[in-house]
């Protein structure tokens, strides 16, 4: 069985439960990581708060989590690329610092990348040996030839001598591409002396065919006995079945240790989600029942390779929920319906009237849809002023002059700033100078300031606190309120679920499932992810 | 109660704002202003001839062309462009207006702008809709434009009559002052006024500071970038034919060394390559500090050669000053 970590009684009650790390810990040998207390914030966002991990050799660890739980915060400060605030690492049992990711390199680790860290036009074996070219020189002139045999020999030595180091990288399928990472792990790991490498496997598969998962299987089971591995991933089933034990994340706090054979997906689901919503935090008091007239309306829209057939409504006043997980297509579906992504084929009616071809950003703004890109830097000019920041999208109406009217531009900048709540220290104040949360409202006003029928928000309160947040969504209650339909595409399910009329799970980019979430009967977490894993 | 909470809901923000306007007062900003009387003062100091009314006008004189060449970079540098074609558009221009003036009479010299008009063309549809990078872009041109010149001319200069009625227009003085540098001021603040009052302008600051942002609002990207390089051609043409005017005959190489200074005169005077902020008043400022350096160097008996190694160093001490280091990338 497994065991809740110290204070975790939630987990304890539940009934999971096993040796704990500090029991672990006082094994002969000291595990080949451990990671102690490690807590990390950005700026009041607390990330990780005091989280314990330990890795054998020989092991495959799971580690699972919603987006957002800290996962990747977690192996970037394993592997050197973010510091700790507080806690500790230890390899075989001594305390180290890892300044940069060339620190975590010489002390073993390596972190693999959901998209692979390789350079195309570069052969495999400059590629392995990348920024270690001195252990190959003399005279400080690198001797190719050795290091071609060098990456050669390895690659015959874990059995794919078939693979020709001296070729690019870019004439492999990404299967090879995989074996290469893994083997300059090791590569790199026994330049440093390292005998076991400890790798970091940060969502291997989201990119893969159901064939190319498998090679990586039968790779990660080949080299296991020479490693440990961390392996993260949200398809639930591939990491129970690939790994020894795994870890859930929450919200920064590893809520969870348990060796895989006592997990079920269902019982993963549980553990990941099961926050408990506030309901005054989403506002859901103030949730109206939409209004008769359609704002939008997708009838068959697909992508090739991002998401089919899909079919959605959304009324005036009603705020629509897409939830999915990463890879699951919300996102391009978001910008495909803003017009940022051509080629998608099928209808969309924006108020009645249908979008004009050819589909641009320009054309599906003119017809109302206003689009919040879920990277910030995607939407803030940072060295303009917030009124001009805010009055862009509406410069571009047909119809506008040539000729600013800046009079104007500053007065509906002053009542946005006013019935937004906006905070910043003048309509003139560098949009760079105010907080997320108000720069995201900024980027609301400038859609409202050209009068958006419909608005397509991409995750809206990304990086923002929670205070921040709970502005955000009174504000997104009040533009709802005002008979704008808003689809809104979040990794946040508590948030799909608090500020939903409906919510829409996609996976695969296929809409499986479509749930009413009126203010009185809201769907649960764990109710939406068993759709979307 | 509540006008309790206004009171302390106003204060924070009152000092905020305080803060706010110090901080604009960087590097980029200050800048300029404390190296104009930097060399105002040093000048003055090595040579009695330098601070006078005289001088100044002559300065003024001096500086008319750089400034309508300059102009039109501001507005290709601040979407984050940069046109290294400039210099040969001026050789282009002022090669073009003599020949017109010789063979059409002076009125012909109007289309002179409109030759380097298509050049920036050239460079506006590469550049806005073809995507290709605008440094390599106008590079390319700068050669292929300083071909031409040289292939019509065959490498020689072309005279124009000395008395022209166009020449005393810009010749001459008007109240004591060069008339050229009226001109020029009139052409700046027309710049000016664009680039604050009109959506181009806004457009050229929305494209710099954040390209794809500017997309996202529905802004016709490649469009404006077309707009930005045809000003850009337009107004060097212009250059062209007030250098033309000034030195009374055409060269096909004349323009061709005014490239670093036009550049360096946007930059010096606070708008970075990065493009977003700056503008045209600021490069007015620049092509005061160039052309003031350039003639107290020559009062002062500075080498001519050596006088390109300052200028050289001031504008990398400039980019320096200016960078904004949060968003380093390359000029596209």
């Amino acid at each position: 069985m497994s065991g809740a970590f110290p204070g975790h009684e939630a987990l304890g009650a539940s009934g999971a439960g096993s040796a704990n790390l500090n029991e672990r810990a006082r094994d002969a040998t000291p595990p080949l990581l451990q990671v102690r207390d490690l807590s990390k914030s950005f700026g009041h966002v607390k990330v990780l708060a005091g989280v314990n991990l330990s890795l054998r050799k020989g092991e495959v660890v799971g580690l699972v989590g919603e987006n957002g739980a800290g996962k990747s915060t977690l192996l970037k400060t394993i592997s050197g690329n973010l510091r700790p605030d507080a806690g500790a690492l230890l390899i075989e049992g001594r305390p180290v610092v890892l300044r940069d990711y060339g620190d975590a390199n010489r002390a073993g680790v390596f972190h693999i990348y959901q998209d692979l860290a390789l350079i195309p036009s570069l052969s495999i074996y400059e590629n392995v040996l990348l920024a270690h070219e001195a252990a190959f020189s003399r005279f400080g002139l690198i001797d190719n030839a050795k290091m071609l045999r060098h990456v050669q020999q390895l690659l015959t030595e874990f059995g794919h001598e078939r693979i020709d180091a001296a070729r690019n990288v870019e004439s492999f399928d990404i299967s090879t591409r995989q074996v290469v990472e893994i083997i300059k792990s090791f590569a790199l790991a026994k330049l440093a002396g390292i005998e076991s490498p400890i790798m970091l496997l940060d969502e291997p598969t989201a990119a893969l065919t159901a064939d190319e998962v498998k090679f990586l299987m039968q790779l990660i089971r080949a080299t296991r006995e020479r490693a440990a591995i961390i392996y993260v991933s949200h398809r639930l089933s591939e990491v129970i079945e690939i790994s020894d034990r795994l870890y859930v994340l929450k919200d920064g706090v590893m809520v969870a240790e348990s060796p895989a054979v006592n997990l079920s997906e269902d019982r993963l689901h549980e553990l990941m989600v099961g926050r408990t919503r506030d309901e005054f935090f989403y506002r859901e008091q103030l949730q109206r029942e939409p209004g008769e007239r359609l704002a939008l309306e997708v009838g068959g829209l697909s992508l090739a390779g991002s998401f089919t057939d899909v079919s959605l409504r959304v009324n005036a006043g009603e705020i629509v929920g897409v939830a999915g997980v990463l890879g699951s297509g919300k996102s391009e579906l978001a910008q495909a319906l803003a017009g940022a992504l051509p080629g998608a084929t099928g209808d969309i009616v924006i108020d009645g009237v249908a979008a004009p071809e050819p589909v641009s950003i320009l054309g599906m703004s003119e017809a109302g849809i206003g689009y919040l890109p879920p990277d910030r830097r995607d939407g803030v000019i940072p060295p303009l002023s917030v009124t001009s920041n805010m009055s862009l999208a509406r410069l571009t109406r047909r119809g506008e002059s040539c000729w600013l009217d800046l009079a104007r531009e500053k007065r509906e900048a002053l009542e946005m700033i006013s019935a937004l709540g906006i905070r910043t220290a003048s309509a003139e104040a560098q949009i760079e100078t105010l907080s997320g949360g108000n720069q995201q409202k900024v980027l609301l006003a400038r859609w409202l300031l050209r009068k958006a029928k419909v608005l397509i928000l991409d995750n809206p309160t990304s990086g923002v606190d929670a205070g921040a947040k709970e502005e955000i969504y009174a504000v997104l209650r009040r533009i709802a309120a005002e008979g704008v339909g808003v689809l809104l595409v979040s990794d946040d399910l508590l948030e799909v679920i608090g500020l939903s009329n409906r919510i829409l799970v996609m996976r695969d980019g296929v809409i499986v499932r479509e749930a009413p979430a009126p203010a009185n009967r809201k769907p649960t977490e764990v109710e939406l992810v068993a759709d979307m894993v | 109660m509540q006008n309790s909470i206004a009171t302390t809901a106003g204060r924070p923000a009152a000092i905020e704002a305080r803060r706010a306007w110090w901080r604009q007062l960087s590097g980029a900003t200050v800048g300029p202003w404390l190296a104009l009387i930097a060399m105002v003062l040093v000048f003055s100091a090595l040579n009695s001839r330098f601070f006078s009314i005289g001088n100044a006008l002559n300065i003024f004189q001096q500086a008319a062309v750089l400034v309508v060449l300059s102009l039109g970079g501001t507005f290709v540098i601040l979407m984050g462009s940069i046109d290294l074609s400039v210099g040969s558009m001026v050789s282009l221009a002022g090669i073009s207006a003599a020949v017109l003036i010789r063979d059409y009479g002076e009125g012909a010299v109007v289309l002179a702008p409109l030759f380097t008009m298509l050049v920036g063309g050239i460079a506006g549809v590469l550049v806005g809709y073809a995507k290709l990078p605008s440094f390599l872009t106008t590079l390319g041109l700068l050669y292929a434009v300083n071909g031409c010149t040289l292939y019509v001319t065959q490498g020689a200069a072309v005279n124009v009559p000395p008395k022209l009625v166009i020449g005393s227009i810009f010749n001459g003085r008007l109240f004591g002052f060069p008339a050229v540098a009226l001109w020029a001021l009139a052409i700046t603040l027309v710049a000016a006024l664009v680039a604050r009052r009109t959506r181009f302008g806004r457009y050229m600051y929305a494209i710099g500071g954040g390209e794809t942002v500017a997309k996202l609002c529905g802004v016709p990207v490649a469009r404006f970038k077309l707009y930005a390089f045809l000003v850009s051609g337009f107004l060097a043409g212009v250059s062209g034919v007030f250098l033309l005017l000034r030195v009374g005959g055409g060269d096909p190489t004349m323009g061709d060394p005014m490239l670093l200074p036009a550049i360096a005169a946007v930059v010096m005077g606070g708008t970075p390559l990065t493009g977003g902020v700056g503008g045209p008043l600021r490069t007015l400022l620049g092509v005061l500090i160039i052309t003031i350096l350039q003639n107290g160097m020559n009062l002062a008996n500075v080498n001519p050669f050596l006088q390109n190694v300052v200028l050289g160093a001031g504008v990398i001490a400039a980019v320096a000053v200016n960078m904004d280091r949060k968003r380093l990338f390359s000029v596209k």
